[in-house]
């Protein structure tokens, strides 16, 4: 049994095929990177995991359970945290807040032990505010805890979205795009906290990432989508070298930018 | 900021609180009738305003029913007490419970609806209640209208304005302190999540329905314990305080004081609260200014007077400067 | 007795429709809910008092002087909330119109006065077809907005100023891609609706008077339009008529609390239960 099995997933929009009959599989402990040209399906997929969007038809499931029988909100419960290309940040929050709200599910309170500030809630906050401090520490942002997010640089707002994305306490981990305008030392940082991801806490994570560099640097494995369809997968070395992939990206622009990364 | 210096300037927050209320409990017996009666409105405001505030200015939703909310704590308290035969206190909560369960009738809704169609659902739910208040006379009285037997709380009865004042003082402290402690909480963050980024507040485990939901039956029992309040304030109910333009003010109070702050409504509540008395001369221009000062508020200054204090004149600027009309919260 | 009760509802949801059909134009063309359209239709209802009755201008120029007022309005109005309020979130939205509302309502207190006046625009006698009664007030009414609705009908689909303003409802994009001038639109759009307010005044005046209270009919016309989908134009106006008459209908045969609240519950149960509208179709 997979660790993640996605099986035939579709999804149109309108008339456009998004994603056609697309299957992948993850396997524990393992970094597995999803690139293609814009527009191939990818942010797409994502989404379809996260339950965001509803597939037209397929499977998704994560260790035995079907995540397409489950509410959006129900995701992070199983263990799966996930990063928005377009950094979905709470603003007007300050960075451990942010943070917090990815320990939500784990925080044991109700309104009337939050309401009369009970003992056990405190407890709680207190062990809450600990764990978020420590995730900002992972990604170096604990000096600036008590600052609003909306007063991060980009690459600061990445990190700030991956320590809330850890947060969740998660086996698998979707980042979409976490590479992208950051600069060269925070890419490189943000490889070695990828990797020890990986290596220290066990998990696994599903990439979609253009800065080749960093996808043929860190994959175990890598898969092709193109116009919604697996075209190639493999080892980074494999892909690399593989003509199909190769035209795909010369058929769009996207390749030569991407290697210059 | 440093630590010290944080806990230092919040100390001292909470003692300018703590000394503002020692002075008013202990001056009021001296304080003229009137005074103490405007007052007692003021901490009326202050408690619905922070209600409305959790479902507007935290999470995000608009709400045109507030005073419908109001309205149906305000009746439902003294009928409690009259065909029930329960004791005041008691009352009190039942009504706000039953404003509560309201709030969730109409947080339902809200889950299918956003932003401008909520508004439109809120409207038409806060007209409902008020023509129900108006048409059931034989519950409410309709228009002749209902009196309002006189509370006692443990053998003292309630009457005259000192012990209205002292009740409604307390009774909004109380609030102000449970919603504070709400907001600083997991859910006062999965409210603030809400409204910046439904899809990031899911990923990250809030549940979207409940917490929706919640905001609205929270806010809505605030105001129903206002309700409840205000009746023995007013001694006899009629409808006509319960109604759209009534909605509007509380709504004016959240957004000029400040969205998204435990302070802000507490301000904007007693601007509010106080400006009629300002402008006593000019009472036909009260309406034109309340409403002139929305619309400037939230063309210009969308966290309101409080955000403004915060942030000061630079983030004034700034927010003219690029016409910050991003309104901050999401729909 | 149903079929005065059916013309009577013919004629309040010709109103409603009325302004429905102002409501859902600006709604498609711009993306704003405006709340203070019940204050511009009012305010239609004072224009007339001001030509028709205060200078004493014969009835034709009076009424074309408060279509223009009307239509000034509007723009007016679009370069104070409507600019301002493109990308702003719908909270910042809706709370601005509110504040229109009151700011115009307060207005014509505090120059006129809370009193109503009267404006007997119509006086005719009344007609009888078939031993039904029909008040030359009633007619009048129905004929002119409906002649109004066909006219803004014919507008939308056969001109070409129309077919953009409708490419603008359906993709701002596309349409400034295609050569429209969105931002003129724009001021058409909330123009053409303030033009259409003041009709709807001029309509109303003569049956409740005028009164700085007249603004309360567009939550009528907010659930005809929210029953039509608030995005089909034809909707909005069999969503005005069906109000009508169904209001009319509860009044005689349920009573007349109903019939005050029969909007709102529709309002509520629409929204709730087929937001897209009662034939509304998802664009």
């Amino acid at each position: 049994m997979g660790f993640l099995e996605i099986a035939n997933l579709t999804k149109s929009f309108g008339g456009l095929v998004a994603l056609n009959k697309v299957s992948l599989e993850v396997a524990q402990r393992q970094i597995h990177s999803l690139i293609g040209p814009n527009g191939a399906g990818k942010s797409t997929l994502f989404n379809l995991i996260s339950r965001t969007l509803k597939p037209d038809s397929g499977r998704v499931v994560f260790q035995g359970r079907d995540l397409l029988a489950l509410a959006p909100s129900r995701i992070a419960g199983l263990g799966i945290g996930r990063t928005f290309q377009s950094v979905e940040l709470f603003n007007d929050m300050t960075l451990l807040e942010n943070v917090l709200v990815g320990r939500h599910i784990s925080l044991r309170t109700g309104p009337i032990s939050a309401a009369l500030r009970l003992g056990r809630f405190r407890d709680q906050e207190r062990r809450g505010r600990e764990k978020a401090l420590e995730l900002l520490r992972l990604v170096g942002l604990e000096k600036n805890q008590d600052q609003r997010a909306s007063g991060l640089s980009l690459g600061q707002k990445r990190l700030l979205e991956l320590a809330r994305a850890i947060a969740v306490d998660p086996q698998l981990l979707l980042l979409d795009e976490p590479a992208s305008g950051l600069n060269d030392s925070e890419t490189r940082e943000l490889t070695v906290l990828i990797r020890s991801l990986r290596d220290q806490y066990g998990v696994s994570i599903l990439l979609v990432e253009h800065n080749m560099r960093v996808v043929m640097e860190i994959s175990d494995q890598v898969s092709v989508l193109n116009h919604g369809v697996k075209i190639a997968e493999g080892s980074p070395e494999e892909i690399n070298n593989s003509p199909a992939v190769i035209e795909a990206y010369l058929g769009s622009q996207d390749y030569a930018s991407c290697q210059g990364n | 900021m440093t630590d010290a210096l944080r806990l230092r300037s919040r100390i001292l927050w909470h003692l300018a609180w703590l000394i503002l209320l020692a002075g008013l409990l202990l001056l009021a017996p001296k304080l003229d009738v009137y005074i103490l009666y405007v007052l007692t409105i003021v901490c009326l405001n202050v408690i619905l305003a922070t209600g409305l505030n959790l479902v507007t200015g935290y999470t995000g939703q608009i709400s045109l029913c507030h005073a419908g909310f109001l309205g149906i704590g305000a009746y439902a308290c003294p009928l409690f007490m009259i065909h029930c035969h329960l004791p005041y206190l008691l009352a009190l909560l039942l009504g706000g419970l039953v404003a509560g369960l309201a709030g969730l009738m109409v947080g339902v809704p809200a889950l299918r609806v956003r932003g401008l169609y909520l508004a439109m659902v809120t409207l038409g739910f806060g007209e409902i209640v008020f023509l129900v208040l108006h048409h059931w006379q034989g519950l409410t009285g309709g228009p002749l209208g209902l009196e309002v037997p006189a509370a006692t709380i443990g053998g003292l009865v309630i009457e005259g304005d000192l012990r209205l004042f002292y009740l409604f003082v307390i009774a909004a402290v109380v609030l102000i302190i449970i919603a504070r402690n709400l907001i600083d909480s997991k859910i006062g963050r999965a409210f603030r999540a809400i409204s910046h980024s439904e899809m990031a507040a899911q990923a990250s485990g809030v549940d979207l329905p409940t917490y929706k939901t919640l905001s609205f039956a929270l806010s809505a029992l605030y105001a129903g314990l206002a309700g409840g309040l205000y009746s023995q304030l007013l001694g006899y109910l009629s409808p006509d305080p319960f109604g759209l333009n009534e909605s509007i003010l509380y709504l004016t109070m959240v957004v000029v004081g400040g969205m998204g702050s435990v302070a802000g409504p507490v301000l904007g509540a007693s601007l509010l609260a106080l400006l009629p008395e300002f402008l006593r001369d000019f009472k036909e221009y009260q309406d034109f200014i309340l409403s002139a000062v929305l619309l400037v508020v939230i063309l210009f200054l969308p966290s309101g007077i409080f955000g403004l204090g915060r942030s000061g004149w630079a983030g004034l600027r700034g927010m003219i400067r690029e016409r910050g009309l991003t309104g901050g919260a999401g729909g | 007795m149903l079929i005065q009760n059916l013309i009577g509802g013919i004629q309040a949801g010709s109103l409603y429709a009325l302004v429905a059909l102002g409501l859902v134009i600006i709604y498609k063309a711009t993306e704003v809910l405006n709340f203070a359209y019940g204050e511009m239709v009012m305010l239609g209802a004072y224009f007339g008092l001001i030509f028709c009755a205060s200078l004493g201008l014969p009835l034709p120029l009076a009424f074309l002087l408060c279509l223009a007022s009307g239509a000034l309005l509007g723009v007016v109005l679009e370069k104070v909330i409507c600019r301002p309020l493109i990308k702003a979130s719908p909270m910042t939205m809706v709370i601005a119109t509110v504040a229109m509302m009151g700011i115009l309502k307060s207005l014509v207190r505090l120059v006129w006065g809370p009193g109503y006046y009267p404006l007997p625009i119509f006086s005719i006698n009344p007609i009888k077809i078939f031993s039904i009664s029909i008040s030359g007030n009633t007619l009048y009414t129905t004929l002119i907005s409906v002649m109004f609705m066909a006219v803004a009908f014919a507008f939308f689909q056969f001109t070409k100023l129309g077919k953009g303003m409708r490419a603008t409802s359906e993709n701002q994009t596309a349409a400034a891609l295609m050569g429209v001038r969105v931002p003129w639109i724009f001021t058409l759009t909330w123009g053409l609706a303030g033009l259409l307010a003041a009709v709807t005044g001029l309509l109303i005046a003569p049956i409740t008077a005028v009164s700085p209270d007249m603004g309360n009919v567009a939550i009528k016309g907010f659930a005809a339009g929210v029953m039509g989908g608030f995005e089909s134009v034809p909707g909005a106006i069999l969503g005005g008529f069906l109000l009508g008459v169904a209001e009319s209908l509860a009044g005689s045969y349920i009573s007349t609390a109903f019939k005050d609240v029969i909007a709102f519950l529709v309002l509520v149960a629409v929204l709730v239960i087929k937001p897209a509208g009662l034939f509304g179709v998802k664009e």
